[in-house]
Protein backbone atom coordinates (compact mmCIF):
# COMPACT_ATOMS: atom_id res chain seq x y z
CA UNK A 1 0.00 0.00 0.00
CA UNK A 2 1.21 3.27 -0.68
CA UNK A 3 -2.12 5.61 0.06
CA UNK A 4 -5.00 4.61 2.27
CA UNK A 5 -8.00 6.67 4.03
CA UNK A 6 -9.33 4.93 7.18
CA UNK A 7 -12.73 6.25 9.43
CA UNK A 8 -11.34 6.72 13.26
CA UNK A 9 -12.42 8.49 16.03
CA UNK A 10 -9.27 9.18 17.78
CA UNK A 11 -11.05 8.57 21.53
CA UNK A 12 -10.69 7.09 24.37
CA UNK A 13 -13.61 7.37 26.27
CA UNK A 14 -14.39 3.19 26.14
CA UNK A 15 -12.09 0.10 26.18
CA UNK A 16 -13.83 -0.04 22.68
CA UNK A 17 -12.88 3.17 20.89
CA UNK A 18 -9.01 2.92 22.30
CA UNK A 19 -9.00 -0.63 21.06
CA UNK A 20 -10.52 1.06 17.61
CA UNK A 21 -8.15 3.93 17.01
CA UNK A 22 -5.03 2.31 18.09
CA UNK A 23 -5.42 -1.06 15.64
CA UNK A 24 -6.90 1.22 13.52
CA UNK A 25 -3.46 3.09 12.91
CA UNK A 26 -1.92 -0.04 13.62
CA UNK A 27 -3.09 -1.84 10.21
CA UNK A 28 -2.75 1.36 8.10
CA UNK A 29 1.57 0.87 9.75
CA UNK A 30 1.49 -2.89 8.44
CA UNK A 31 0.26 -1.83 5.16
CA UNK A 32 3.01 0.41 4.32
CA UNK A 33 4.96 -2.78 4.34
CA UNK A 34 6.82 -2.23 7.79
CA UNK A 35 7.19 -5.62 9.45
CA UNK A 36 5.52 -6.62 12.37
CA UNK A 37 8.19 -7.80 14.82
CA UNK A 38 6.74 -10.31 17.68
CA UNK A 39 8.18 -8.79 20.53
CA UNK A 40 7.56 -9.94 24.20
CA UNK A 41 4.81 -8.39 25.64
CA UNK A 42 3.70 -6.69 22.73
CA UNK A 43 -0.27 -5.27 22.74
CA UNK A 44 -3.19 -7.08 22.41
CA UNK A 45 -6.08 -5.09 20.89
CA UNK A 46 -8.83 -8.12 21.88
CA UNK A 47 -7.82 -7.19 25.59
CA UNK A 48 -6.07 -4.20 26.00
CA UNK A 49 -8.32 -1.40 28.20
CA UNK A 50 -8.31 1.59 27.83
CA UNK A 51 -6.24 4.17 29.67
CA UNK A 52 -7.54 4.63 33.16
CA UNK A 53 -5.60 8.32 33.81
CA UNK A 54 -3.42 10.91 31.27
CA UNK A 55 -0.10 9.88 30.20
CA UNK A 56 -0.70 6.36 30.10
CA UNK A 57 0.68 3.66 27.74
CA UNK A 58 -1.20 0.74 27.60
CA UNK A 59 0.93 -1.60 25.41
CA UNK A 60 3.06 -1.63 22.83
CA UNK A 61 4.58 -3.37 19.08
CA UNK A 62 7.84 -3.21 17.34
CA UNK A 63 7.88 -2.59 13.56
CA UNK A 64 10.92 -2.72 11.59
CA UNK A 65 11.67 -1.00 7.47
CA UNK A 66 11.51 -3.59 4.99
CA UNK A 67 13.60 -1.25 2.38
CA UNK A 68 16.34 -2.02 0.64
CA UNK A 69 18.35 0.35 3.31
CA UNK A 70 17.04 -2.20 5.99
CA UNK A 71 20.19 -4.75 5.53
CA UNK A 72 22.71 -1.88 6.26
CA UNK A 73 21.22 1.06 7.93
CA UNK A 74 18.32 -0.64 9.91
CA UNK A 75 15.10 0.75 11.51
CA UNK A 76 13.20 -0.54 14.45
CA UNK A 77 10.66 1.46 16.25
CA UNK A 78 8.67 0.48 19.12
CA UNK A 79 4.97 2.01 19.04
CA UNK A 80 3.35 2.62 22.58
CA UNK A 81 -0.43 3.22 22.72
CA UNK A 82 -2.14 5.70 25.37
CA UNK A 83 -3.17 8.77 26.61
CA UNK A 84 -2.48 12.60 26.47
CA UNK A 85 -2.89 15.39 29.30
CA UNK A 86 -6.18 13.38 29.84
CA UNK A 87 -7.25 9.55 30.10
CA UNK A 88 -9.59 9.98 27.24
CA UNK A 89 -6.99 11.73 24.73
CA UNK A 90 -5.32 9.71 22.05
CA UNK A 91 -1.38 9.46 22.68
CA UNK A 92 1.46 7.43 20.91
CA UNK A 93 4.83 6.99 22.01
CA UNK A 94 7.43 6.50 19.17
CA UNK A 95 11.08 5.10 19.87
CA UNK A 96 13.23 4.49 17.10
CA UNK A 97 16.47 1.94 17.51
CA UNK A 98 18.71 0.02 15.51
CA UNK A 99 17.93 -2.81 16.37
CA UNK A 100 15.33 -4.65 19.50
CA UNK A 101 15.79 -6.92 22.48
CA UNK A 102 12.82 -9.18 21.64
CA UNK A 103 11.16 -7.66 24.91
CA UNK A 104 9.98 -4.18 23.51
CA UNK A 105 13.23 -2.59 24.34
CA UNK A 106 14.59 -0.65 21.27
CA UNK A 107 18.51 0.02 21.23
CA UNK A 108 19.76 2.71 21.10
CA UNK A 109 16.52 3.90 21.25
CA UNK A 110 15.55 7.88 21.42
CA UNK A 111 13.87 7.68 24.92
CA UNK A 112 9.98 8.12 24.31
CA UNK A 113 11.30 12.13 23.25
CA UNK A 114 8.72 11.21 19.99
CA UNK A 115 5.46 11.66 21.34
CA UNK A 116 2.16 12.72 19.10
CA UNK A 117 -0.72 14.06 21.61
CA UNK A 118 -4.39 15.66 20.49
CA UNK A 119 -6.98 15.83 22.32
CA UNK A 120 -10.08 13.32 22.54
CA UNK A 121 -12.87 13.73 19.20
CA UNK A 122 -15.64 11.88 19.91
CA UNK A 123 -16.68 11.81 16.06
CA UNK A 124 -15.54 9.76 13.06
CA UNK A 125 -12.91 11.10 10.70
CA UNK A 126 -11.04 10.00 7.72
CA UNK A 127 -7.40 9.65 8.15
CA UNK A 128 -5.44 10.08 5.14
CA UNK A 129 -2.23 7.53 5.61
CA UNK A 130 0.51 7.23 2.75
CA UNK A 131 4.13 5.39 3.30
CA UNK A 132 6.31 2.13 1.87
CA UNK A 133 8.49 0.20 3.51
CA UNK A 134 11.10 2.75 4.07
CA UNK A 135 9.08 5.79 5.37
CA UNK A 136 5.48 6.93 6.16
CA UNK A 137 3.19 9.64 6.95
CA UNK A 138 -0.47 9.81 7.85
CA UNK A 139 -3.08 12.89 9.03
CA UNK A 140 -6.11 12.14 10.62
CA UNK A 141 -9.22 14.27 10.71
CA UNK A 142 -8.28 16.93 8.44
CA UNK A 143 -11.20 17.89 6.94
CA UNK A 144 -12.28 18.90 10.49
CA UNK A 145 -11.42 21.50 13.48
CA UNK A 146 -10.24 18.26 15.61
CA UNK A 147 -9.26 14.89 16.09
CA UNK A 148 -6.16 15.76 14.14
CA UNK A 149 -3.03 14.19 15.24
CA UNK A 150 0.49 14.43 11.75
CA UNK A 151 3.01 12.25 11.79
CA UNK A 152 6.05 11.54 9.68
CA UNK A 153 8.92 9.52 9.20
CA UNK A 154 11.14 9.05 6.11
CA UNK A 155 15.01 8.58 5.49
CA UNK A 156 17.30 10.81 5.57
CA UNK A 157 17.92 12.38 1.47
CA UNK A 158 21.26 12.97 -0.44
CA UNK A 159 21.13 15.56 -2.58
CA UNK A 160 19.20 14.16 -5.51
CA UNK A 161 16.58 12.99 -2.69
CA UNK A 162 17.27 9.59 -2.74
CA UNK A 163 17.12 7.77 0.71
CA UNK A 164 20.51 7.65 2.96
CA UNK A 165 21.11 5.12 6.06
CA UNK A 166 22.43 8.21 7.35
CA UNK A 167 19.32 8.83 9.69
CA UNK A 168 15.01 9.65 10.14
CA UNK A 169 13.22 12.84 9.63
CA UNK A 170 10.56 13.15 11.94
CA UNK A 171 8.03 15.83 12.25
CA UNK A 172 4.45 15.53 14.46
CA UNK A 173 2.14 17.10 16.11
CA UNK A 174 1.59 17.99 20.19
CA UNK A 175 -1.55 19.20 20.13
CA UNK A 176 -3.61 21.85 17.92
CA UNK A 177 -2.09 21.69 14.70
CA UNK A 178 -2.89 25.28 13.87
CA UNK A 179 -0.73 26.40 16.42
CA UNK A 180 3.03 26.38 15.36
CA UNK A 181 4.46 25.71 18.70
CA UNK A 182 2.32 22.57 18.82
CA UNK A 183 4.69 20.79 16.40
CA UNK A 184 8.33 18.88 16.69
CA UNK A 185 10.72 18.06 14.40
CA UNK A 186 14.01 15.69 14.99
CA UNK A 187 16.39 14.31 13.23
CA UNK A 188 17.53 11.46 14.18
CA UNK A 189 20.52 9.82 13.62
CA UNK A 190 20.70 6.05 13.30
CA UNK A 191 22.96 4.38 15.79
CA UNK A 192 23.26 7.58 17.74
CA UNK A 193 20.26 8.88 18.84
CA UNK A 194 18.29 12.00 18.50
CA UNK A 195 20.17 15.30 17.56
CA UNK A 196 17.43 17.24 19.29
CA UNK A 197 14.32 18.26 19.54
CA UNK A 198 12.75 21.54 17.49
CA UNK A 199 9.31 23.34 18.75
CA UNK A 200 8.52 24.44 15.36
CA UNK A 201 8.07 23.37 12.03
CA UNK A 202 11.59 23.84 9.39
CA UNK A 203 9.89 25.86 7.26
CA UNK A 204 10.49 29.20 5.78
CA UNK A 205 7.59 30.54 4.59
CA UNK A 206 6.96 34.53 3.73
CA UNK A 207 5.64 36.80 6.42
CA UNK A 208 3.74 38.85 3.55
CA UNK A 209 2.12 38.17 0.33
CA UNK A 210 -0.15 34.80 -0.95
CA UNK A 211 3.11 32.31 -2.01
CA UNK A 212 1.39 33.66 -5.70
CA UNK A 213 3.34 34.85 -8.58
CA UNK A 214 1.29 34.84 -12.11
CA UNK A 215 0.96 31.21 -12.53
CA UNK A 216 3.50 30.32 -9.79
CA UNK A 217 2.01 28.72 -6.33
CA UNK A 218 4.84 28.23 -3.87
CA UNK A 219 5.53 25.61 -1.75
CA UNK A 220 7.97 25.39 1.17
CA UNK A 221 10.38 22.35 2.17
CA UNK A 222 11.03 21.40 5.40
CA UNK A 223 14.29 21.53 6.64
CA UNK A 224 16.13 19.16 9.69
CA UNK A 225 19.69 20.20 11.04
CA UNK A 226 22.39 18.37 11.45
CA UNK A 227 24.71 21.11 12.48
CA UNK A 228 23.90 22.40 8.66
CA UNK A 229 20.76 21.46 6.80
CA UNK A 230 20.03 17.95 5.82
CA UNK A 231 18.48 17.91 2.37
CA UNK A 232 15.28 18.64 3.05
CA UNK A 233 12.87 15.34 3.30
CA UNK A 234 10.11 14.40 0.65
CA UNK A 235 7.18 13.62 3.37
CA UNK A 236 5.98 17.32 4.02
CA UNK A 237 5.56 20.52 2.13
CA UNK A 238 4.23 23.77 3.52
CA UNK A 239 1.63 25.97 1.28
CA UNK A 240 -0.56 28.79 1.83
CA UNK A 241 -4.22 27.38 2.65
CA UNK A 242 -5.44 29.77 0.01
CA UNK A 243 -3.33 28.72 -3.03
CA UNK A 244 -4.42 25.10 -3.31
CA UNK A 245 -7.74 22.94 -2.74
CA UNK A 246 -7.94 21.23 0.77
CA UNK A 247 -7.79 17.07 0.29
CA UNK A 248 -7.07 17.34 -3.64
CA UNK A 249 -3.59 15.84 -4.97
CA UNK A 250 -1.37 17.61 -6.52
CA UNK A 251 1.68 16.55 -8.57
CA UNK A 252 4.79 17.78 -7.61
CA UNK A 253 8.43 17.98 -8.85
CA UNK A 254 10.14 17.71 -6.07
CA UNK A 255 14.31 16.78 -6.57
CA UNK A 256 13.31 16.82 -10.22
CA UNK A 257 11.12 14.35 -10.10
CA UNK A 258 6.99 14.14 -9.80
CA UNK A 259 5.81 13.06 -6.65
CA UNK A 260 2.38 13.20 -6.04
CA UNK A 261 1.09 15.50 -2.60
CA UNK A 262 -2.14 15.86 -0.30
CA UNK A 263 -3.20 19.31 0.30
CA UNK A 264 -4.22 19.32 4.03
CA UNK A 265 -6.24 22.41 4.13
CA UNK A 266 -6.89 25.32 6.72
CA UNK A 267 -7.65 22.79 9.17
CA UNK A 268 -3.66 23.43 9.97
CA UNK A 269 -3.52 26.65 9.26
CA UNK A 270 -0.99 28.71 11.24
CA UNK A 271 1.33 25.81 11.18
CA UNK A 272 4.33 27.17 10.11
CA UNK A 273 5.75 29.51 12.40
CA UNK A 274 6.46 33.60 11.07
CA UNK A 275 4.12 32.75 8.01
CA UNK A 276 1.74 35.36 6.43
CA UNK A 277 -1.10 35.29 9.47
CA UNK A 278 -3.05 31.68 9.64
CA UNK A 279 -2.31 30.70 6.38
CA UNK A 280 0.11 28.11 6.33
CA UNK A 281 -0.65 24.48 6.52
CA UNK A 282 0.95 21.35 4.96
CA UNK A 283 1.13 18.90 1.72
CA UNK A 284 1.59 15.77 2.54
CA UNK A 285 3.03 12.67 0.25
CA UNK A 286 0.47 10.97 -1.01
CA UNK A 287 2.02 7.99 -3.49
CA UNK B 1 36.85 50.41 -4.54
CA UNK B 2 34.44 47.39 -3.44
CA UNK B 3 34.58 48.26 0.66
CA UNK B 4 35.32 51.03 3.00
CA UNK B 5 35.29 51.53 6.32
CA UNK B 6 34.27 55.15 7.75
CA UNK B 7 34.70 57.01 11.17
CA UNK B 8 32.36 60.10 12.03
CA UNK B 9 31.53 61.08 15.34
CA UNK B 10 28.34 59.52 15.89
CA UNK B 11 26.32 62.29 18.38
CA UNK B 12 24.56 64.60 16.13
CA UNK B 13 24.68 67.25 18.86
CA UNK B 14 24.86 70.16 16.02
CA UNK B 15 25.35 71.06 12.69
CA UNK B 16 28.70 70.47 12.26
CA UNK B 17 28.26 67.08 13.01
CA UNK B 18 25.27 66.81 11.06
CA UNK B 19 27.26 68.24 7.81
CA UNK B 20 30.33 65.83 8.52
CA UNK B 21 27.88 62.08 8.90
CA UNK B 22 26.18 63.24 5.59
CA UNK B 23 29.29 64.05 3.67
CA UNK B 24 31.21 61.28 4.73
CA UNK B 25 28.09 59.01 3.44
CA UNK B 26 28.04 60.63 0.03
CA UNK B 27 31.82 60.67 -0.69
CA UNK B 28 32.19 57.29 -0.17
CA UNK B 29 29.04 56.23 -2.10
CA UNK B 30 30.59 58.27 -4.87
CA UNK B 31 34.05 56.43 -4.30
CA UNK B 32 31.86 53.45 -4.51
CA UNK B 33 31.23 53.88 -8.09
CA UNK B 34 27.45 55.20 -7.98
CA UNK B 35 27.36 58.41 -9.79
CA UNK B 36 25.60 61.58 -8.44
CA UNK B 37 22.49 62.73 -11.41
CA UNK B 38 21.49 66.33 -11.83
CA UNK B 39 18.24 66.91 -10.12
CA UNK B 40 16.93 70.31 -8.40
CA UNK B 41 17.13 70.77 -4.61
CA UNK B 42 20.16 68.44 -3.64
CA UNK B 43 21.59 68.90 -0.80
CA UNK B 44 24.25 71.41 0.28
CA UNK B 45 26.72 70.06 2.88
CA UNK B 46 28.04 73.83 2.93
CA UNK B 47 24.92 75.07 4.31
CA UNK B 48 22.48 72.33 5.38
CA UNK B 49 21.28 72.60 9.12
CA UNK B 50 20.59 69.71 11.47
CA UNK B 51 16.81 69.29 10.86
CA UNK B 52 14.06 68.25 13.71
CA UNK B 53 13.39 64.27 14.56
CA UNK B 54 11.95 62.06 11.46
CA UNK B 55 12.65 64.66 9.05
CA UNK B 56 15.11 64.63 6.43
CA UNK B 57 17.61 67.37 5.48
CA UNK B 58 18.47 67.27 2.12
CA UNK B 59 18.40 64.54 -0.25
CA UNK B 60 20.83 63.49 -3.58
CA UNK B 61 20.09 61.09 -6.11
CA UNK B 62 22.32 58.37 -7.69
CA UNK B 63 22.41 55.58 -10.43
CA UNK B 64 23.51 52.20 -11.10
CA UNK B 65 26.55 51.86 -13.29
CA UNK B 66 26.65 48.42 -14.01
CA UNK B 67 25.49 46.93 -17.61
CA UNK B 68 22.06 46.40 -16.68
CA UNK B 69 21.58 49.97 -16.60
CA UNK B 70 20.93 50.38 -20.13
CA UNK B 71 17.97 48.29 -20.17
CA UNK B 72 16.51 48.29 -16.39
CA UNK B 73 17.81 51.37 -14.87
CA UNK B 74 17.82 51.86 -11.03
CA UNK B 75 17.83 55.33 -9.58
CA UNK B 76 18.86 55.72 -5.83
CA UNK B 77 17.65 58.62 -3.75
CA UNK B 78 19.40 58.72 -0.47
CA UNK B 79 17.75 61.41 2.17
CA UNK B 80 20.23 62.52 5.09
CA UNK B 81 18.14 62.87 7.93
CA UNK B 82 17.66 62.21 11.95
CA UNK B 83 15.66 59.95 13.87
CA UNK B 84 13.27 59.68 16.59
CA UNK B 85 16.66 60.87 18.36
CA UNK B 86 17.82 64.44 17.53
CA UNK B 87 20.66 63.03 18.55
CA UNK B 88 20.75 59.91 16.26
CA UNK B 89 21.38 60.04 12.31
CA UNK B 90 19.68 58.36 10.02
CA UNK B 91 19.70 57.49 6.25
CA UNK B 92 16.90 56.74 4.04
CA UNK B 93 16.83 54.92 1.08
CA UNK B 94 14.37 54.89 -1.98
CA UNK B 95 14.58 53.35 -5.34
CA UNK B 96 12.86 54.19 -9.12
CA UNK B 97 13.36 53.44 -12.53
CA UNK B 98 13.44 57.08 -13.74
CA UNK B 99 13.76 60.17 -11.77
CA UNK B 100 11.76 63.67 -12.47
CA UNK B 101 14.84 66.28 -12.01
CA UNK B 102 13.40 67.27 -8.56
CA UNK B 103 13.57 64.86 -6.46
CA UNK B 104 10.61 62.45 -7.08
CA UNK B 105 10.54 59.33 -9.55
CA UNK B 106 8.75 58.74 -12.57
CA UNK B 107 6.49 55.69 -12.14
CA UNK B 108 6.42 53.38 -8.87
CA UNK B 109 9.13 54.06 -6.15
CA UNK B 110 10.25 51.75 -4.12
CA UNK B 111 8.99 51.79 -0.06
CA UNK B 112 11.61 54.14 1.54
CA UNK B 113 13.82 52.05 3.93
CA UNK B 114 15.07 54.47 6.53
CA UNK B 115 18.03 52.49 8.14
CA UNK B 116 19.45 54.48 11.83
CA UNK B 117 20.15 53.07 15.08
CA UNK B 118 18.16 53.61 17.94
CA UNK B 119 20.07 55.47 20.08
CA UNK B 120 24.14 56.84 20.03
CA UNK B 121 26.48 55.73 22.94
CA UNK B 122 28.44 59.02 24.00
CA UNK B 123 29.16 62.37 23.11
CA UNK B 124 32.00 61.99 21.29
CA UNK B 125 32.39 58.42 20.57
CA UNK B 126 33.48 57.87 17.21
CA UNK B 127 31.83 54.97 14.96
CA UNK B 128 33.16 52.57 12.49
CA UNK B 129 30.82 52.01 9.63
CA UNK B 130 31.24 49.16 6.73
CA UNK B 131 30.58 49.81 3.12
CA UNK B 132 30.51 47.11 0.65
CA UNK B 133 29.37 47.56 -3.02
CA UNK B 134 30.01 49.37 -6.45
CA UNK B 135 28.00 51.21 -8.25
CA UNK B 136 29.65 49.26 -11.36
CA UNK B 137 28.28 46.38 -9.41
CA UNK B 138 24.45 47.31 -9.00
CA UNK B 139 24.57 46.54 -5.64
CA UNK B 140 25.04 48.55 -2.23
CA UNK B 141 25.87 47.33 1.51
CA UNK B 142 26.00 49.72 4.32
CA UNK B 143 26.34 48.59 8.08
CA UNK B 144 26.93 50.32 10.86
CA UNK B 145 28.88 48.84 13.62
CA UNK B 146 29.78 50.72 16.75
CA UNK B 147 33.00 48.55 17.36
CA UNK B 148 33.69 47.31 20.59
CA UNK B 149 32.36 49.86 22.73
CA UNK B 150 28.96 48.89 22.85
CA UNK B 151 26.94 45.30 22.21
CA UNK B 152 23.98 46.93 22.14
CA UNK B 153 21.73 45.75 19.53
CA UNK B 154 20.27 49.48 19.37
CA UNK B 155 23.46 51.40 18.88
CA UNK B 156 23.58 49.50 15.45
CA UNK B 157 22.14 49.59 12.13
CA UNK B 158 22.25 47.81 8.58
CA UNK B 159 21.19 48.66 4.82
CA UNK B 160 21.47 46.56 1.86
CA UNK B 161 20.62 46.65 -1.83
CA UNK B 162 21.19 44.33 -5.01
CA UNK B 163 19.83 43.32 -8.06
CA UNK B 164 17.64 40.28 -8.24
CA UNK B 165 19.48 37.73 -9.09
CA UNK B 166 18.95 34.36 -11.29
CA UNK B 167 19.24 30.39 -10.17
CA UNK B 168 23.10 30.84 -10.87
CA UNK B 169 23.29 34.14 -8.97
CA UNK B 170 23.87 36.37 -11.92
CA UNK B 171 21.90 39.78 -11.86
CA UNK B 172 18.82 40.03 -13.52
CA UNK B 173 16.31 43.25 -14.18
CA UNK B 174 13.48 42.01 -12.43
CA UNK B 175 13.79 44.60 -9.63
CA UNK B 176 16.05 44.96 -6.44
CA UNK B 177 16.43 43.28 -2.78
CA UNK B 178 16.19 45.31 -0.15
CA UNK B 179 16.84 44.96 3.46
CA UNK B 180 17.57 47.21 6.35
CA UNK B 181 17.23 47.71 10.11
CA UNK B 182 15.02 50.33 12.33
CA UNK B 183 15.95 51.43 15.33
CA UNK B 184 17.40 48.33 16.22
CA UNK B 185 19.06 45.23 14.81
CA UNK B 186 17.09 42.84 17.30
CA UNK B 187 14.73 40.42 15.65
CA UNK B 188 11.93 43.22 15.63
CA UNK B 189 14.25 46.03 13.90
CA UNK B 190 14.98 43.92 10.72
CA UNK B 191 12.90 44.62 7.59
CA UNK B 192 13.07 43.25 3.86
CA UNK B 193 11.21 44.01 0.59
CA UNK B 194 11.27 43.50 -2.78
CA UNK B 195 11.00 46.23 -5.35
CA UNK B 196 9.81 45.64 -9.04
CA UNK B 197 9.13 48.28 -11.47
CA UNK B 198 5.37 47.11 -11.48
CA UNK B 199 4.84 47.79 -7.19
CA UNK B 200 6.56 47.73 -4.22
CA UNK B 201 6.45 44.47 -2.68
CA UNK B 202 4.97 43.88 1.04
CA UNK B 203 7.62 44.97 3.71
CA UNK B 204 8.13 42.21 5.73
CA UNK B 205 9.22 42.54 9.34
CA UNK B 206 11.50 39.80 9.93
CA UNK B 207 14.32 38.71 7.51
CA UNK B 208 14.03 35.78 5.19
CA UNK B 209 16.55 33.53 6.97
CA UNK B 210 15.91 30.14 8.64
CA UNK B 211 18.30 28.84 11.54
CA UNK B 212 18.00 26.09 13.66
CA UNK B 213 16.86 26.06 16.56
CA UNK B 214 19.51 22.98 17.44
CA UNK B 215 22.75 22.49 17.42
CA UNK B 216 25.33 24.80 16.49
CA UNK B 217 25.35 25.64 13.16
CA UNK B 218 28.51 23.07 12.41
CA UNK B 219 28.97 19.62 11.53
CA UNK B 220 32.87 18.11 11.39
CA UNK B 221 34.59 20.63 9.22
CA UNK B 222 31.48 21.83 7.78
CA UNK B 223 30.17 24.82 9.25
CA UNK B 224 26.85 26.59 7.61
CA UNK B 225 25.71 29.72 6.11
CA UNK B 226 21.89 30.25 5.94
CA UNK B 227 20.17 32.38 2.77
CA UNK B 228 17.99 35.36 2.83
CA UNK B 229 15.29 34.91 1.08
CA UNK B 230 12.63 37.50 0.08
CA UNK B 231 9.24 37.25 -1.74
CA UNK B 232 7.66 38.74 -4.41
CA UNK B 233 4.30 35.70 -3.84
CA UNK B 234 7.04 33.12 -4.72
CA UNK B 235 10.30 33.55 -3.12
CA UNK B 236 13.30 34.61 -5.42
CA UNK B 237 16.62 33.69 -5.61
CA UNK B 238 18.58 34.69 -2.16
CA UNK B 239 20.29 37.86 -1.71
CA UNK B 240 24.04 37.76 -2.00
CA UNK B 241 24.68 41.00 0.45
CA UNK B 242 23.70 38.97 3.51
CA UNK B 243 23.82 35.90 5.64
CA UNK B 244 23.21 34.55 8.32
CA UNK B 245 25.16 32.21 10.48
CA UNK B 246 25.89 31.49 14.28
CA UNK B 247 28.07 33.83 15.59
CA UNK B 248 29.56 31.57 17.64
CA UNK B 249 31.09 29.51 14.88
CA UNK B 250 33.13 32.30 13.14
CA UNK B 251 35.24 35.69 14.08
CA UNK B 252 34.06 38.62 14.05
CA UNK B 253 35.04 41.16 11.77
CA UNK B 254 37.80 38.76 10.11
CA UNK B 255 36.40 37.98 6.53
CA UNK B 256 36.06 34.95 5.03
CA UNK B 257 35.39 33.50 1.64
CA UNK B 258 32.33 31.31 1.12
CA UNK B 259 31.28 29.68 -1.42
CA UNK B 260 27.37 30.94 -2.60
CA UNK B 261 26.14 30.25 -5.97
CA UNK B 262 28.92 27.76 -6.71
CA UNK B 263 31.20 30.77 -6.27
CA UNK B 264 33.49 32.33 -3.67
CA UNK B 265 32.78 35.38 -2.49
CA UNK B 266 34.32 37.45 0.81
CA UNK B 267 31.87 38.45 3.97
CA UNK B 268 32.33 40.01 6.84
CA UNK B 269 30.77 38.40 9.82
CA UNK B 270 29.31 41.39 11.77
CA UNK B 271 29.64 39.19 15.27
CA UNK B 272 27.94 39.17 18.31
CA UNK B 273 27.08 43.17 18.50
CA UNK B 274 24.52 42.12 15.24
CA UNK B 275 23.41 38.70 17.26
CA UNK B 276 19.92 38.01 16.93
CA UNK B 277 18.67 38.30 13.95
CA UNK B 278 15.13 37.86 12.98
CA UNK B 279 15.25 34.40 11.73
CA UNK B 280 12.77 31.98 12.18
CA UNK B 281 12.45 28.43 13.83
CA UNK B 282 12.88 28.24 17.52
CA UNK B 283 14.48 30.01 20.10
CA UNK B 284 17.53 28.63 19.86
CA UNK B 285 17.62 29.53 16.50
CA UNK B 286 17.67 33.50 17.28
CA UNK B 287 19.70 33.31 20.43
CA UNK B 288 23.53 33.63 18.39
CA UNK B 289 22.94 34.21 15.01
CA UNK B 290 24.22 36.81 13.20
CA UNK B 291 24.48 38.34 9.45
CA UNK B 292 27.55 38.07 7.04
CA UNK B 293 27.62 41.02 4.98
CA UNK B 294 29.37 40.75 1.72
CA UNK B 295 32.63 42.61 1.46
CA UNK B 296 34.32 42.20 -2.05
Amino acid sequence: MSTATANIMMDSSTDARFRAWGSGISAQLAAFGWIYVADAGRIDWGTVLKPAVGSTKQGFEVYRFADALQATSPVFVRIDYGSGSNAGDPSIWYTFGTATDGAGNVVPGNLDIIRGLMTQDANTRTAYFSGTTGRGVFCTGPAATAGVMVFSVERTKDAAGADTGDGLLIAHTIGNPTNATQWRQQYYQLGVGSQGIENRLGILMPSAGSGVTGADTAIYPLWHPKGPFLPYGLNLFGYFTDDLVALNTYVLTVYLAAHTYLALGPTLGGCVTGATASKSTLLMRYE
Amino acid sequence: MATAILNYTENMTGDARFRAFALTYSNAILALGFTRVVDAGQINFGTVLRPAVNVSAGYEMFIFQDVLQATFPIFMRVDYAIAAVATVPALWFTFGVAHDGAGGFVGVASTTQKCAPGTTITDTHVVTIYLSGSGTAGRLAVNGRWGSASTALATNFYFSVERTHDPAGADTGEGLLIIGTLTTCAATGWRQHVYLPTGPGTVETTLGIMIPSVGTGASGTQVAVYPCFLTKGIYLNPSLNLLGYVHANIAALTPIVVTIYGASHTYLPMGATFMNLGVRVGPGGVTGSAPLMRWE
